[in-house]
C-alpha cells in the first residue's frame, strides 16, 4: 500500500517523465487512429501502452517483436478462419494447439524476442475469435488490427525517442562495470576457497545473465549501441574465463600439501590483493613475475602448476579489463564470440504450452455451453494471460496482480466511460477524461513492484471505454465485458495454480542430464565459442538449481554439488583444449582419440565399462605431452589433464551413486 | 429462490452468477475454518483442494437454492 501511494503521489522524476511520454504517445496514436478513421482506435492506444518501456532501445525492440508477432498471428488467423469457419470445435482445437506451440516456443527462448512468439499465439485469438460468427470479414479485421497496432508502435517509439530519450547503451556500460566488479569479487572468493564462494558464483552468474539480456535492446541504438552489444559478448566470455581460471587455481591448490601451500601463500595473497584493488596496470606485471617465478627449479611440479595457473589468471584478468574498457568506449573487436547460450528446457516448455491450451479449451467449452456472447472476451484474456506470464516463476502472483488491476479499472472506467464521457464532446475532453487515470496508471507502470497491476489497469481501462469516433454507451455491454474479463483472468490464474511443476527431484535430474549431454558436446565444439556456450548454459542451470532449492536439505545440496562438479569438469576440458590448441604441436591425433573416448564416456554414463578405454586414452595423451619439449602451454595442458582425470573419477563416483540409488 | 434472472436496475443477472459469488464467500469461510482446525496440513495440493471445495459448495448452493 505504501509503495503504491509513494509511486502515485511522490514519484521520482524518471517515473513522471515516463508517464508523460507514455500518455503522450498513446494519445497521439489515438488521435491519428481517429483521424484516419480506423475501426477500433482503442487498439492503437493500447499498443502504445503495451510497448511503453523506460528505455528507447527496449521500446524499439518490443515494438518490432510485437510487429513481427502480430503479422504472423494475423496471417495464421486468416488461414484458420478459412479452414475451420464451419467447424467451431475444430477451430477451437486448432487455436488451442497453436497457442500451446507458441507458448512452448516462447518459454524455451530466453531472449526478448520470445515476445514475438507470444504475440503470434494470442493475436490469432484476438482476431479470429470475434470473426468466427462473421467469417467473411476476417480479412478486413486482420488488416484493421495490424494497422492499428503498427500505428501504436510507431507513435510510442517516436515519442520515447524524442522526449527525454534514455538509452540502454548507457546503462549497459554501468551494468557491465557492476558485472566486472562482481566477477572479480567471485574470482577472489573462489581463489581463496572461501565458504561464500557459492554466493559469489551465483551473484556473478546472475549479473552476467542480466546484463546479457540488455544486449539485444542496445542493438537498436545506432552503431555505438551495436558496438557495445558486441563488446559485451567479449566481456561475458572473458569474465567467465576469469571465473573458470580462478576456480581452476583453487582446485590445483587443494592438491598441495600444507607446506607446499604455505610456501606459495605470499603469491596467492599478492594476486588476491591486486584483484581487490583492481589496479589495471598491475595485472600484466604480476603475470610476468609469476610466470618467471614458476620456472625456478626449487618448486615441485604441483607448485609450478599452481603458479602458472595464477599467471594465466592474471593474463585473463588483464584481457577482461580491456574488454570492459571496450564496452565503456563502445568499440567492439572484430572477432567477437557468439553470445551467451542458455539452457533449453523442452519439458517445462511443453508443460506450460499444454497448460495454455488446456485453460483455453476448458474456457471454450464454457463459452459454447453457455452461449454467452461476452465469453469470447474471457477466452481472449485467458489466452493472453496464460501465454504472457507462462514462463515467469511467479506466474500465479503476477496473474493475481493483473486481476487486481482489472478490479481497479472497472469502477474507474465506469465513472469515466459511462458517467463522464456522455456529457462531453470533442477530442480534447476525451483526452482529459481518459488521460488523467492513464497518467496515474503510467506512473505505477514505472514502479516494478506494482507494474503488473498498473499495466493491467491501463489496458482494461482502455478496453472498457474503447473510445471511438461515434461512441455508443451501453451499461449492459460494459457489465458483461467486465464480468468476462474477471472470469478470463481468474481462469488463467486458476490454471497457473493447478498446473505447476513442483517436483524438485525430477527437475534436478533433468538439469544434470542436460549438463551431461553438453559436456559431451563440449569435447568437439568450436573452441572460440565454447566459453560462452558452455558458460551461459551452466549459468542458467546453476541459477535454476540454486533457485529451486533455497533451503538446503542434504539431498538437494548434493545436487548443487553435482552441478558444480560438472562445471569443474567442463572448465578443465575447455582449459585443456585451449592449452593444446595454443601449443599446436603434433598432438592432434592423440587428442582427438582422447576426446572421442571422453565423449563416449560422458554420453553413455558411468556403468558401461567405458572408463577403462578413457583411462588408457588419457595415459596416452599424458605420455605424448610429456614426450614433447617442456613449454608453458604443455605444462598447463598436463595440469589440466591431471585435473580432468580427477574430475571424471569424482564425477563417476557421484553419478555411480545416483545410478545405484535409482 | 429458483433459477430466475435477477433484475438490478433493469440489467438482468444470471442466478448462477449470484450463486457462484455466494459459493465463493462460503468456500472462503469454510477454508478459514479448516485452517483454524488445523486440517490444512493434510492437504497435498492446496490449489486443487480449494478448487474442488469451491465446486462442491457451488453444487450444494445450486441444489439448495435452485429449485
Amino acid at each position: 500500500m505504501r509503495d503504491t501511494l509513494l509511486a502515485l503521489f511522490a514519484p521520482r522524476t524518471q517515473a513522471v517523465q515516463f508517464a508523460i511520454k507514455t500518455v503522450l504517445g498513446g494519445l497521439l496514436a489515438l488521435w491519428l487512429a481517429m483521424r484516419l478513421g480506423l475501426e477500433e482506435p482503442s487498439w492503437s492506444l493500447m499498443t502504445a501502452f503495451i510497448v511503453a518501456q523506460p528505455l528507447s532501445g527496449m521500446v524499439v525492440q518490443k515494438g518490432l517483436a510485437r510487429l513481427v508477432g502480430t503479422l504472423i498471428g494475423t496471417s495464421v488467423s486468416v488461414v484458420f478462419i478459412a479452414l475451420f469457419a464451419q467447424t467451431p470445435w475444430l477451430f477451437l482445437g486448432a487455436l488451442g494447439l497453436w497457442l500451446a506451440l507458441c507458448t512452448a516456443a516462447a518459454t524455451m527462448l530466453r531472449s526478448a524476442w520470445s515476445y514475438s512468439f507470444l504475440l503470434s499465439g494470442y493475436t490469432v485469438a484476438i482476431i479470429a475469435l470475434p470473426a468466427i460468427s462473421v467469417p467473411l470479414t476476417v480479412f478486413d479485421q486482420a488488416v484493421a488490427r495490424s494497422t492499428e497496432i503498427c500505428l501504436g508502435i510507431i507513435c510510442a517509439t517516436l515519442v520515447s525517442a524524442i522526449l527525454w530519450p534514455q538509452r540502454v547503451e548507457h546503462q549497459l556500460a554501468q551494468q557491465a562495470q557492476v558485472a566486472w566488479q562482481s566477477g572479480i569479487n567471485a574470482a577472489r572468493l573462489a581463489l581463496n576457497g572461501e565458504a561464500h564462494a557459492r554466493r559469489g558464483l551465483l551473484e556473478v552468474l546472475g549479473r552476467l545473465v542480466a546484463v546479457d539480456s540488455q544486449r539485444e535492446h542496445a542493438w537498436f541504438e545506432g552503431n555505438r549501441g551495436r558496438q557495445r552489444a558486441a563488446a559485451l559478448r567479449v566481456l561475458s566470455r572473458d569474465l567467465l574465463g576469469v571465473l573458470r581460471l580462478a576456480r581452476g587455481v583453487a582446485r590445483q591448490w587443494r592438491q598441495l600439501s600444507a607446506e607446499q601451500a604455505d610456501a606459495l601463500q605470499t603469491w596467492r595473497s599478492q594476486v588476491s590483493e591486486v584483484l581487490q584493488q583492481t589496479q589495471v596496470e598491475q595485472f600484466q606485471v604480476l603475470a610476468e613475475k609469476l610466470s618467471k617465478e614458476a620456472l625456478e627449479p626449487h618448486w615441485s611440479a604441483e607448485q609450478q602448476f599452481c603458479l602458472e595457473r595464477l599467471a594465466l589468471l592474471m593474463h585473463r584478468v588483464q584481457t577482461a579489463s580491456e574488454s570492459l574498457h571496450a564496452v565503456e568506449v563502445g568499440v567492439a573487436p572484430d572477432d567477437a564470440p557468439e553470445p551467451l547460450s542458455w539452457h533449453r528446457d523442452w519439458q517445462t516448455s511443453a508443460v506450460y504450452g499444454a497448460r495454455s491450451a488446456l485453460a483455453f479449451l476448458s474456457l471454450s467449452a464454457f463459452w459454447i455451453a453457455t452461449a454467452w456472447t461476452a465469453a469470447s472476451g474471457a477466452l481472449l484474456l485467458c489466452a493472453v494471460v496464460c501465454s504472457l506470464f507462462a514462463s515467469r516463476d511467479n506466474a500465479a502472483q503476477i496473474g493475481m496482480m493483473f486481476l487486481r488491476g482489472i478490479l481497479l479499472a472497472i469502477p474507474v472506467a465506469f465513472v469515466a466511460g459511462e458517467l463522464l464521457l456522455p456529457q462531453v464532446t470533442g477530442f480534447p475532453m476525451l483526452c482529459i477524461v481518459m488521460g488523467a487515470p492513464l497518467f496515474f496508471g503510467a506512473l505505477g507502470m514505472a514502479n516494478p513492484k506494482i507494474g503488473a497491476t498498473a499495466t493491467s489497469f491501463c489496458l482494461h481501462f482502455i478496453v472498457l471505454i474503447s473510445p471511438q469516433n461515434s461512441m455508443t454507451y451501453d451499461v449492459d455491454y460494459f457489465l458483461n465485458s467486465a464480468l468476462a474479463m474477471l472470469i478470463g483472468v481468474g481462469f488463467a490464474v486458476l490454471a497457473f495454480n493447478l498446473v505447476t511443476l513442483r517436483n524438485p527431484v525430477w527437475h534436478g535430474q533433468r538439469l544434470l542430464k542436460a549438463i551431461r549431454a553438453d559436456l559431451a558436446r563440449l569435447t568437439n565444439r568450436r573452441l572460440v565459442d565454447a566459453e560462452n556456450w558452455f558458460g551461459g548454459r551452466m549459468a542458467d542451470r546453476l541459477l535454476q538449481l540454486a533457485r529451486h532449492y533455497p533451503a538446503l536439505p542434504d539431498a538437494t545440496r548434493s545436487r548443487w554439488d553435482d552441478g558444480v562438479a560438472s562445471l569443474d569438469l567442463g572448465d578443465e576440458l575447455i582449459h585443456l583444449r585451449g592449452c593444446l590448441a595454443a601449443a599446436g604441436s603434433g598432438l592432434e591425433a592423440v587428442e582427438s582419440d582422447f576426446m572421442a573416448c571422453l565423449e563416449e564416456f560422458l554420453l553413455d554414463g558411468p556403468n558401461n565399462g567405458r572408463e577403462g578405454a578413457l583411462e588408457q586414452a588419457g595415459e596416452r595423451l599424458l605420455a605424448a605431452i610429456r614426450s614433447q619439449p617442456s613449454r608453458i602451454e604443455l605444462r598447463l595442458a598436463q595440469a589440466a589433464l591431471l585435473q580432468l582425470r580427477g574430475g571424471w573419477r569424482h564425477w563417476r563416483a557421484i553419478q555411480g551413486e545416483a545410478y545405484g540409488v535409482a | 429462490m429458483g433459477l430466475h434472472e435477477w433484475s438490478v436496475g433493469g440489467v438482468l443477472l444470471s442466478p448462477f452468477l449470484i450463486y457462484a459469488v455466494l459459493a465463493l464467500l462460503l468456500t472462503g469461510l469454510l477454508r478459514w475454518l479448516l485452517q483454524r482446525v488445523g486440517f490444512t496440513r493434510w492437504i497435498w495440493h492446496e490449489a486443487l483442494f480449494d478448487f474442488a471445495l469451491f465446486i462442491c459448495v457451488l453444487a450444494a448452493v445450486v441444489a439448495v437454492l435452485g429449485h
